[in-house]
């Protein structure tokens, strides 16, 4: 069954210097645990002990702008980086003491890091002879990811998509038990990035494990159990994705503002301005009726549960951005 | 629990990967063709100037050949996976890196000891097509002795370019330095250093097999190994087990 309840850690803002309480020793057991990674280039810290679990049996995503640090910890998970401090469990056990890494993990990382060369055939048929994996496991991928009539082309010849579609069937070739994905659905056509939605979570309602690092929020939302959100090489929020998206209420603009915000005072609903309209924490049905009753005119009416994440991510991130900018503009 | 991938996959994998392609194949196929022009070209000149053609004198015609074209196969074993960041797909699949490290410099090996085994046997037909009424003997005399010296002779070459590449870990860098290090930087060394060139060129391990009065000493093959090849493969290792992919 897919494990929905567990969470990782609470969905509030991580200090600076803080730590991220993991949930329970249990869950690093099966799961994917990365315990106080660290990674610095020259004296620029781009990984700050981050720790957060991905717990098996579901889907974390894992959120941050760019340069925030994801990759890398990607890149640490698969081995192509070393940490200069902690580790990256998988099922309790680091990936170099596996016996066999490639048969219990997939990495998508860069879909550009194939050879040009070869065919989409070949380059399956090698990682396939590399993790002894029978002929029928290739076949199977191409049907799977839609490769069946690119088989013999090179992969030069593929599209970023088809290149993309090539990395996810890599992964998922030794159907291992993990899955760490940067960006899988970068590049593939809608119809592509709902298959692979539906793969991830089909693959997580049989027990799998994923780590799907993405700028798309939407697609994490989408499919993601946790939420671990990165800024500045450290995790600056984590926890199931309800927390994330619960308790934020409706979005509304009318024509005569002031005329809302009294109606929510005398509703008794909390609510905050942003921009032009106002956030208010009660369900649009009810404003809605409210503002009907009281003749004000809406000019927007959203629920914003569904971009709540969105919100979410923007407000923990903005800060950064902004202070980032004003060192740059301080520097020039 | 599945086992540990095995170093003879791992060879067979990497063997694979040096004759995938339509551009590795293409070059396999110039570098075997002009192995081939050299060879005949060579008997055609011996047979015309009344020279006999031998064996031996046939596997002399291409020593500038292995030289040159042993290490391209070594150079690209080594950097095609680095060139094409195919180590970010081959990385995660493995326990360490020194495995694959290792298979590459056997697979190269394993290519370019075919190729060179293709030429020699193209090299005895070539000679026993010339042979005319020259007595077998005479045309294949020391034959064992060029074959074995043939095989080693290809080992260096091979493993020059793999010891650079693993270094240099840029395939057009790599290239250029052993086509500079084989054609200048050993003349260099022989006008600038005459006394000590036996220390330092990279013809010295060679030189050791035509032996003869003029052989290196033990020191002097032993120091140019080192400095030509031990020490770049070590430093090519330890890039590789400590590295960014």
């Amino acid at each position: 069954m897919r494990n929905r309840a567990t969470v990782v850690a609470s969905a509030k803002k991580i200090p600076r210097g803080g730590t991220l309480i993991l949930a329970s020793q249990s869950e690093t057991g099966a799961g994917i645990a990365f315990i106080g990674v660290t990674k610095s280039y020259g004296r620029r810290v781009v990984v700050d002990s981050v720790s957060f679990i991905c717990p098996p049996g579901s889907i974390t995503g894992f959120l941050g702008p760019n340069g925030a640090g994801k990759s890398t910890t990607l890149r640490i998970a698969a081995g192509l980086s070393r940490a200069d401090a902690g580790e990256v469990l998988f099922a309790g056990r680091r990936r170099r003491d596996l016996e066999n890494p490639g048969r219990c993990i997939g990495f998508v990382l860069d879909p550009t890091a194939l050879h040009p060369g070869r065919s989409v055939q070949e380059t399956l048929k090698l990682s396939g002879l590399l993790l002894e994996l029978p002929a029928a496991h290739i076949d199977e991928v191409l049907v799977l990811t839609g490769l069946v009539a690119v088989r013999r082309k090179r992969v030069a010849a593929l599209s970023l998509g088809m290149r993309q579609r090539l990395v996810l069937g890599l992964a998922i070739l030794a159907k291992p038990q993990f899955l760490v994905m940067d960006e899988p659905t970068n590049g593939l056509d809608a119809d592509g990035a709902v298959w692979v939605r539906n793969f991830l979570t089909h693959f997580a309602s049989e027990g799998g494990t994923v780590l799907l690092s993405s700028h798309l929020l939407r697609d994490v939302q989408a499919v993601a159990d946790h939420i671990v959100m990165i800024d500045r090489g450290r995790i600056v929020a984590a926890g199931g994705v309800a927390e994330f998206s619960t308790g934020v209420g409706t979005r509304v603009a009318a024509a005569e503002p002031w005329r809302l915000a009294e109606v929510c005072s005398k509703q008794q609903w909390p609510f905050r301005r942003d921009g032009d309209t106002f956030l208010v924490e009660a369900p649009p049905e009810e404003i809605g009726l409210a503002c009907l009753e009281h003749r004000v005119a809406l000019i927007h009416l959203s629920n914003v549960t569904e971009s709540a994440l969105e919100e979410k991510f923007l407000a923990l991130t903005s800060g950064e951005f902004a202070s980032r900018n004003n060192s740059l503009e301080s520097t020039a | 629990m599945s086992r540990r991938i095995s170093f003879a996959l791992l060879t067979w994998v990497e063997i694979r990967k040096l004759l995938d392609t339509r551009s590795s194949l293409a070059i396999l196929a110039v570098l075997t063709a002009v192995a081939a022009a050299l060879v005949v070209g060579f008997a055609l000149f011996s047979q015309s100037n009344g020279t006999a053609v031998t064996f031996a004198g046939l596997a002399g015609s291409i020593g500038l050949f292995t030289a040159l074209a042993m290490p391209l196969i070594g150079i690209l074993g080594m950097t095609s996976d680095i060139a094409h960041r195919t180590t970010h797909v081959y990385y995660p699949l493995l326990g360490g890196r020194s495995g694959q490290f290792w298979a590459k410099v056997t697979a190269a090996a394993a290519v370019a000891l075919a190729l060179q085994l293709f030429v020699l046997l193209l090299l005895a037909a070539v000679a026993a097509a010339a042979m005319g009424n020259a007595a077998a003997p005479e045309v294949f005399r020391d034959a064992a002795g060029t074959t074995a010296r043939g095989v080693v002779s290809c080992l260096l070459s091979t493993m020059f370019g793999v010891a650079l590449a693993a270094a240099i870990r840029r395939t057009a860098l790599a290239i250029v330095a052993v086509i500079l290090v084989t054609l200048v930087g050993n003349g260099l060394i022989l006008t600038l250093l005459p006394d000590a060139s036996g220390y330092f060129s990279t013809l010295t391990a060679g030189a050791a097999l035509v032996g003869g009065p003029e052989a290196p000493s033990a020191l002097e093959v032993i120091t140019s190994l080192a400095i030509w090849y031990a020490l770049p493969l070590a430093i090519g290792w330890w890039i590789t087990e400590n590295g960014e992919a």
